[in-house]
């Protein structure tokens, strides 16, 4: 290990010590002592030695993802070695880790025993594995060169240091480039942005009409009309003396403003109707075009599954910031500014008493909001709660009959409902202190404008008039709104990027299958398979091949067989590219997977496996799936051939049967005779048969592999299976174990080999079977 | 070897497979000897077998942790159950019961100073009986979970798990800062 990789306060710490720090291979931290009190210990590994290094008592301990960034203040930097022990390599047999609950005790194995060293937190037990691994090729004699550990996956945000909020998924929602997401986002209404600027005027219009009305209100109603301001009337250009008609003018403008408010929000409304969904709509259909295009190993990828239902929600959740967020944003900052600049322009000192609890409000949103939020979040849960229950209890109705426990479910579903009661109240309590709260500062602000105002007017020489207290309230209220939104939309606006970026990432998702440019395409396929040497892993150091070569010749069968685990049903996502072998070889008819045309592979290799894809649709467009356009006939034929035929047209609705989810219920063997009915009429060269059988019944077992049999004429066939019996009719057999063809030959001369493992799974299918009275067919 | 005795082996053996799995072996004072070892661990010696170094995993570690105690060997293969590791004698008891807060043990939060919450994770800042702890809880309802009424255990972003004992012992501020957990 080179000396940069300790802590720099380590390698002060163990020079003080004259540890020799140039000679340790691995090393680990641990946190508690063996009285389960936080001290930190560190294990380090020389070719000679394991030196334990023990730190003093501390009296506190700060866990990952605090001891960053901003909070990196609380980082215990300071190392301070007290004791020190050395352990003999050569004595020492073995290092591990009891496991607790949580974390577990460091052991020592030596001739004398096993001896716990200190406790470690799961914080510390990544770094110990690797210490572990680096011990254990010490004592075989290899070097440790790092590799023991996986290669850490990065969970902490390199530049604020605050952890992903998704694991897997790299993303920091405060150090995003954001900028660049809110303008890709941006671009998606660019085919609307007639309506766009259109909205986003009317929004302007309607925020300067509304500037309008509190100075309408105010000083022209009261001051100038009711006042009877002659130079109003005058500057108006009102030929007539009349105050009544003024009066009548103010109100009627005030009602006009009214009106035009509303006419324009409503158009706006309209308007907004009208081009959001579409270009909502588009984001979706760019994002499902891209997943169809994205490799299967993107939807095996943990994240995915929470990537995928999300993103509906994230698309609404952008648009509605985009439609009702970023307009708002600047209608809400232009009000701030410009009624300001009114109230200071009509009288600075009453406009200083009317602001001054104006960051009150921005405060009460800013903290309350949030909370307001986790309330509104809890009550969603507990709705979520209520509807699994109900679900649960209306699935199993018939377990709670059976033991009699009806009153039980009662009692069970008043708690779920219990706490949805209280989830609500807390809710509305909560909403109620927080609009009471914000009424109140608002209120406030009026009163102070009312008495300041009042004051003012009753001094001797004063310009402050009735009319223009109104129009200050009515700027007051007009502020409210403004700085309540200010308060919550960044934080909005934050998630929103957020989940912008998160479509993104499936529309920038790079398939990691993709043809190549110069490939080739095979006319006729022979349909001769081989695997040369292959390695594949799903994750990164836990391969599941590890050097698999085989070969069928065209038009013969193949039969692999087995452990659950063992990698069957990942060399049949191999063989149909559905991944790329890490290194080695898939061929057909002597060419690499790699070098065909994906359309090429997918024509000429077909599977049948044990999950079956029904869509909903009618049973004749199911099995059309795999060749469209093609005739009714040819769908009773493969239909035919495939056993399906007979109970397709039992069903009332024949082939016009509509079936998938919500459709007519098929069972499992019927499902299967349809996948089958599909892969005949794909009419594949190669065939694979992934455990196609595995959950059926005996008797549907047989019709599936007569069916099979059928289809496999002529055709290459690898059979997976888990069942010898499905591979009696195989040319050549292939036993994998743990990642490798462990044994190959027939089944005669794999059944005569003594110790086989093939040899052992005969013996015990065909005797276990045997001793239930139940007659094997695979042993031919 | 015939096939007939081959098929009898095959029989008896799983015979035995269901005798096992069926048959609880339990350990008492009588047929058991539970010793502290020098390296920190239990050792047992029952019915002429001698186990270096046992596990005891807790049927019922919220409700009833010294009841129903499955006593483990270092393979984590079941040597038998003790009923309760209460009315046992001496070494015996004290053995078993320090084993059991090894395994189960998480610091107990007993007061708490502040939870923030930002970006999808809340951070805790805490006192517990092992001294001060500050650690992160990522969002949503798995992270804090109820036991029974009261009773509340915290998991950090590493798996990390606290405890507090009794939500009713906190004091009003410190119940509002959770509250949202709850």
């Amino acid at each position: 290990m080179k000396n940069k990789e300790l802590p720099a306060a380590l390698l002060k710490e163990l020079e003080r010590h004259k540890l020799p720090a140039g000679e340790i291979e691995a090393y680990a931290e641990c946190d508690f002592d063996l009285d389960f009190d936080y001290r930190k210990t560190y294990l380090f590994l020389t070719r000679k030695n394991i030196i334990f290094a023990v730190c003093p008592k501390s009296p506190e301990r700060t866990y990952s993802g605090f001891a960053a960034g901003k909070h990196a203040r609380f980082e215990n930097k300071d190392i301070q070695i007290e004791e020190i022990y050395y352990f003999d390599l050569n004595e020492t047999e073995e290092i591990f880790t009891v496991s607790y609950i949580v974390g577990g005790a460091v052991t020592l194995k030596t001739k004398e025993g096993e001896k716990a060293l200190c406790i470690c937190s799961n914080t510390c037990m990544k770094k110990l594995g690797a210490f572990i691994s680096a011990f254990s090729k010490l004592k075989a004699g290899e070097k440790p060169d790092g590799t023991e550990s996986a290669p850490e996956e990065e969970e902490f945000c390199p530049k604020c240091g605050a952890p992903y909020p998704e694991k897997g998924r790299n993303v920091c929602p405060r150090c995003m480039d954001k900028r660049s997401v809110f303008f890709r986002i941006f671009a998606y209404f660019k085919p609307y942005r007639l309506y766009f600027a259109v909205v986003t005027l009317f929004i302007l219009v309607n925020a300067g009409i509304s500037l309008i009305a509190p100075y309408l209100s105010g000083i022209v109603f009261f001051n100038q009309a009711l006042g009877g301001d002659k130079d109003a009337l005058e500057l108006l250009g009102f030929k007539t003396d009349s105050f009544a008609f003024f009066l009548l003018v103010t109100v009627a403008l005030i009602l006009l403003t009214n009106i035009l408010q509303l006419l324009f929000s409503v158009i706006q409304g309209r308007l907004v109707a009208h081009f959001v969904p579409r270009a909502v709509a588009d984001i979706k259909n760019d994002v499902f075009r891209a997943m169809q295009n994205l490799s299967v190993s993107f939807f095996k990828s943990r994240r995915t599954g929470g990537l995928m239902t999300r993103v509906n929600d994230d698309a609404n959740q952008v648009f509605n910031f985009f439609v009702d967020g970023v307009p708002y944003l600047l209608v809400n900052v232009l009000k701030i500014v410009s009624s300001l600049a009114v109230m200071f322009w009509l009288n600075w000192q009453l406009s200083v008493f009317a602001v001054v609890f104006m960051p009150l409000v921005f405060m009460v949103t800013y903290f309350m909001l949030p909370k307001l939020w986790h309330f509104y979040g809890k009550r969603h849960r507990s709705i979520r709660a209520m509807n699994s229950h109900l679900n649960d209890n209306i699935t199993g109705a018939r377990v709670v009959k059976a033991f009699g426990r009806q009153e039980n479910e009662i009692g069970r579903f008043d708690k779920v409902n219990r706490n949805l009661r209280e989830s609500e109240i807390k809710l509305v309590n909560f909403d109620i202190k927080f609009n009471m709260l914000f009424a109140i500062v608002i209120m406030l602000s009026g009163y102070v404008v009312w008495i300041v105002g009042g004051w003012l007017i009753i001094q001797p020489e004063s310009t402050v008039t009735y009319g223009m207290i109104i129009t200050f309230v009515g700027y007051v209220n007009m502020l409210a709104g403004p700085m309540d939104f200010i308060s919550y939309i960044f934080r909005w606006g934050s998630n929103s990027l957020n989940s912008g970026q998160r479509i993104f990432e499936i529309l920038d998702a790079r398939p990691e299958i993709t043809e190549k440019k110069d490939c080739v395409h095979l006319d006729s396929v022979k349909g001769r398979v081989e695997m040369r040497n292959v390695v594949f892993e799903y994750e990164t150091g836990k391969p599941v091949l590890k050097g698999v070569s085989f070969s069928v010749d065209a038009g013969q069968m193949l039969g692999i067989v087995g452990k659950s685990g063992a990698g069957k049903t990942t060399i049949a996502n191999l063989l149909t590219r559905m991944y790329d072998p890490l290194s080695g070889e898939v061929l057909l008819d002597g060419v690499n997977l790699k070098n065909i045309a994906i359309a090429d592979i997918r024509k000429s290799i077909g599977i049948v496996s044990q999950e079956i894809y029904i869509f909903k649709g009618t049973v004749a467009e199911n099995i059309a799936y795999a060749k469209p356009g093609c005739t009714k006939a040819e769908i009773v034929r493969a239909a035919v051939c495939a056993n399906a035929h007979d109970f397709i047209c039992r069903l009332t609705d024949g082939y016009d049967t509509v079936i998938g989810l919500g459709g007519h219920a098929l069972s499992g063997g019927e499902r299967q005779r349809i996948s089958i009915a599909r892969a005949t009429l794909a009419d594949p060269t190669v065939l694979i048969l992934d455990e196609a059988t595995a959950s059926v019944d005996t008797k549907t077992e047989l019709a599936i592999n007569a069916a099979i049999e059928k289809l496999s004429k002529g055709k290459t066939v690898i059979s997976i299976a888990h069942r010898l019996s499905t591979l009696k009719g195989a040319d050549k057999l292939i036993v994998i174990e743990d990642g490798k063809v462990s044994e190959e030959g027939t089944h005669s001369e794999l059944a005569a080999r003594k110790d086989g493992i093939y040899q052992k799974l005969l013996q015990i299918q065909s005797k276990a079977l045997a001793l239930r009275g139940i007659e094997y067919d695979g042993a031919n | 070897m015939t096939e007939q005795t081959e098929i009898k082996d095959i029989l008896k053996e799983q015979e035995e497979t269901v005798e096992a799995m069926f048959g609880i072996n339990y350990l008492t004072d009588q047929n058991a000897v539970f010793r502290r070892t020098d390296g920190g661990f239990v050792s047992l010696e029952t019915n002429g077998a001698f186990y270096g170094r046992i596990d005891c995993y807790c049927a019922f570690p919220h409700t009833a942790p010294y009841e129903l105690i499955s006593v483990r060997d270092s393979d984590g293969k079941e040597i038998g159950m003790i009923e309760n590791a209460e009315k046992l004698s001496g070494e015996n008891r004290e053995a078993v019961k320090e084993q059991i807060s090894r395994r189960y043990f998480m610091p107990v939060i007993k007061r708490i100073e502040s939870v923030k919450e930002e970006y999808g994770y809340s951070y805790w800042e805490t006192v517990t009986d092992r001294g001060k702890c500050r650690f992160t809880v990522a969002a949503g309802a798995d992270s804090v979970t109820r036991i029974g009424e009261n009773r509340i255990f915290v998991s950090d972003i590493d798996g990390n798990k606290f405890e507090i004992e009794d939500i009713r012992r906190l004091k009003p501020k410190e119940l509002k800062m959770i509250d949202v957990f709850l």
